[in-house]
């Protein structure tokens, strides 16, 4: 009522000053004008610059200024590329198995530590470590659970008197690896959210399905897994775009070996903008890169929609 | 009070003023943080501003931070740093450094120090003038067990080729419960050490384009492919700390590394293989792979004087011994391997790695073109292609990165161009 009083005060003011009150828009827009200055500064302009350099021949270590406009060339050059396609096909590989590991792994810690009580809480806490753990060290630790001969993990193989895996020397296995440490460390987050979905499932429909004698494993094919699948679909999403820009596990365990096993689209453009300075190459590739991840995050909202015309 | 208010500005001023008179003696230094050369840094850094000479600040990075923050400084125009660390690897951006050689002629720089270390090839140069000084020096060597071999009546003097090593591997692992070769196959470019010595041809065309001579480049491919079968199990992988410790308890008879990473080590008082470990000249038609850590001084860097006054503090030959005694640098000064007593000390390893320094230079390789062929010479190693196949992806790849000017210098310099 105050603040209705003190608005109606400050336009009688104005009318008796002749003044005219600012047109909504006008208003919104100053109000915009900041946060759109901001983004154009940080995230457009560098866009728009990088995109121009894709279309031009800029080598940084033959020269300081961008060469001349050369179209589409270097988004041609790269996608000619086998070690860019080769790449691509395991980036896709390795953001596809991780997903689904942490989506599945994820589901299933959230299922089993849903609840309030005082331990479950404990639990998902610790659960959590992995996820703030800096990449690179998680790399590091896991090069060092991984390693053939003095690693942790054949360690124990080796006292079952199991056989004991070249986990990072061994091209497929590598590429199974690195999957593996990356769903590991991402798939606190799936459980995070997934808690979160579980908990605010409505509770009536579950104590009716069960009172109508429907067991667990029925109860969560039939209400559980419809009713959080957009939120799943969400967070494989999140998960996906991720997963296509793998960088820091690559070049902290493998290095993008043995020979090219590992390489992914973010190592490759590493090598050739910062090692290489391939600028141009570099920026077409990483265009290409936002297009996959545009693409693939379309895709999925799309599919989300459609699921949630399905539900109940 | 109109007084304490000159006084007030007298000293503000001279506050200001001082910094700026500090600032045309002030030295900032990049190096690769190590624990040796970053510390002898330091030292020799104290040392200097202790005895009036420029005040220099040691910056010291992991060796890949080291090498993108240098690039990254002079491609940038930032210039924070007037000298630098590196070696070839900077081919890339050799343009933006300054020559020398003015300095070196003026004070005889180079008087005493390892014969033709200062040619192009070997240390680093710009057309037709010098822009690196030469200050720690290694060349990859051939370490072995000399229990192990003589059970296996192996003579390490024997050892002329690749193809000679995996005969030899195979009487090792026959006579005994070692396995033969250790190596930090988990680097994935160390690999090309191998390369490097056991090819014989030419890196760049008469053209002055990048390609390898097919027959002979494959055929060094297959021995690699060949050594690799004589990896301790699951060797494939290997970190430099578990090369080198596979080598020290003798799990492995050879050893092929960087020999100032791991002499101190093999020497050391609960070293399970000192006093019967030694080292021979690497095997090959080729070269010896050096790596020569040298000084640059950017363009962009004011004070030349006083950048080579710590050149010289750092790099010449007054603290070289010192350095290589209590750091494990490897001297560039002739005059340190003269030195009778240390000579006696190191005499299972010294003979073969001074050889080594005489011999070894750097491949004319830039960065795109040494990644792309020791990535394909892994795939050799592990089976996933076949050598001739190999060779041909590589030399097509190559037709499409160019030489820079730099390196194309060194080859000519170095023998390894085509005629």
């Amino acid at each position: 009522m105050v603040t209705v009083a003190v608005a109606d005060e400050a336009a009688e003011r104005r009318r008796r000053r002749g003044v005219r009150p600012l047109p909504d828009g006008l208003v919104l827009g100053a109000f915009l004008v900041p946060a759109l200055v901001l983004l154009g500064v940080t995230q457009f302009w560098p866009l728009a610059a990088s995109f121009g350099i894709s279309l031009h021949d800029w080598t940084l270590a033959r020269s300081p200024v961008m060469g001349e406009f050369v179209g589409a060339a270097n988004y041609a050059r790269v996608l000619s590329d086998g070690q860019f396609t080769g790449a691509l096909g395991f980036t896709l590989a390795l953001a596809l198995g991780s997903t689904a590991l942490s989506l599945a792994a994820g589901l299933a810690l959230a299922l089993l530590t849903v609840g309030e009580d005082g331990r479950l809480r404990l639990v998902r806490a610790l659960l959590l470590f992995p996820m703030v753990i800096a990449p690179v060290a998680v790399g590091t630790i896991w090069r060092m659970i991984l390693s053939a001969r003095v690693g942790t993990l054949n360690g124990m193989l080796g006292a079952l008197g199991l056989p004991q895996p070249n986990w990072l020397g061994d091209p497929m296995l590598a590429r199974i690896s690195l999957a593996v440490i990356d769903a590991w460390q991402w798939t606190p987050f799936v459980m995070v959210v997934m808690a979160a979905a579980l908990t605010a499932l409505p509770a009536d429909v579950l104590r009716a399905a069960r009172m109508d004698g429907a067991g667990r494993a029925l109860v969560f094919r039939r209400i559980t897994l419809p009713l959080i699948l957009p939120t799943l679909m969400l967070v494989g999403m999140f998960r996906l775009v991720d997963a296509l820009m793998t960088l820091d596990i690559v070049v902290t365990t493998t290095g993008g070996g043995p020979g090219f096993a590992t390489q992914t689209l973010s190592w490759w453009i590493y090598q050739q903008g910062l090692r290489y300075f391939n600028l141009s190459v570099a920026a077409a590739a990483s265009w290409l890169l936002l297009a996959l991840c545009f693409g693939v995050a379309a895709l999925m909202l799309l599919a989300r929609r459609r699921a949630a015309r399905w539900l109940p | 009070m109109a007084h304490q208010r000159r006084n007030g500005a007298v000293a503000l001023g001279a506050a200001l003023l001082a910094p700026l008179a500090a600032g045309a003696q002030a030295i900032d230094f990049t190096v690769m943080e190590a624990g040796t050369y970053d510390v002898a840094a330091r030292q020799i850094a104290e040392e200097l501003r202790e005895a009036g000479g420029p005040d220099v600040t040691v910056h010291a990075f992991p060796w890949a931070v080291l090498r993108q923050t240098n690039t990254t400084d002079l491609i940038s125009g930032t210039n924070r740093y007037d000298v630098m660390s590196g070696g070839y690897y900077l081919a890339d951006v050799y343009s933006y450094f300054q020559p020398l050689d003015d300095l070196i002629a003026r004070d005889a720089y180079a008087e005493g120090m390892i014969p033709n270390l200062m040619d192009p090839g070997r240390s680093e140069w710009l057309d037709g003038r010098q822009i690196g000084i030469p200050y720690g020096i290694d060349a990859m060597g051939l370490l072995y067990n000399t229990a192990l071999l003589e059970e296996a009546g192996v003579d390490p003097e024997g050892l002329a080729s690749w193809a000679d090593v995996v005969a030899a591997c195979e009487a090792i692992e026959a006579a005994t419960e070692a396995a033969c070769l250790s190596h930090p196959t988990g680097s994935p470019e160390q690999i090309g050490v191998f390369f490097f010595s056991g090819y014989d041809g030419p890196y760049v065309t008469a053209e002055g384009t990048y390609a390898l001579e097919p027959g002979a480049a494959a055929k060094a491919a297959a021995d690699i492919r060949a050594l690799w079968a004589h990896l301790p199990p699951g060797g494939n992988a290997m970190s430099f700390d578990e090369a080198h410790a596979a080598f020290r308890d003798g799990q492995a008879a050879l050893l092929v590394t960087w020999p100032s990473f791991v002499t101190n080590q093999l020497d050391a008082e609960d070293s399970p293989i000192r006093g019967s470990w030694a080292m021979t000249a690497l095997p090959g038609e080729g070269f010896p792979w050096l790596s020569l850590w040298q000084i640059f001084v950017p363009e962009a860097t004011a004070d030349r004087e006083a950048a080579w006054t710590w050149i010289k503090a750092f790099a010449g030959p007054e603290n070289a011994t010192r350095n290589l005694v209590e750091h494990n640098i490897g001297s560039v000064w002739a005059a340190t391997y003269e030195d009778p007593d240390l000579a006696e000390e190191r005499a299972h390893f010294w003979p073969a790695l001074t050889a080594g320094f005489a011999e070894a230079k750097n491949p004319p390789l830039s960065g795109e073109a040494q990644d792309f062929l020791t990535n394909t010479l892994q795939e050799v190693a592990n089976g996933r292609m076949e050598p001739e196949a190999a060779i041909e992806s590589i030399n097509a790849a190559w037709a499409s990165i160019p030489v820079p000017p730099a390196l194309l210098e060194a080859a000519r310099g170095s023998g390894l161009a085509a005629e």
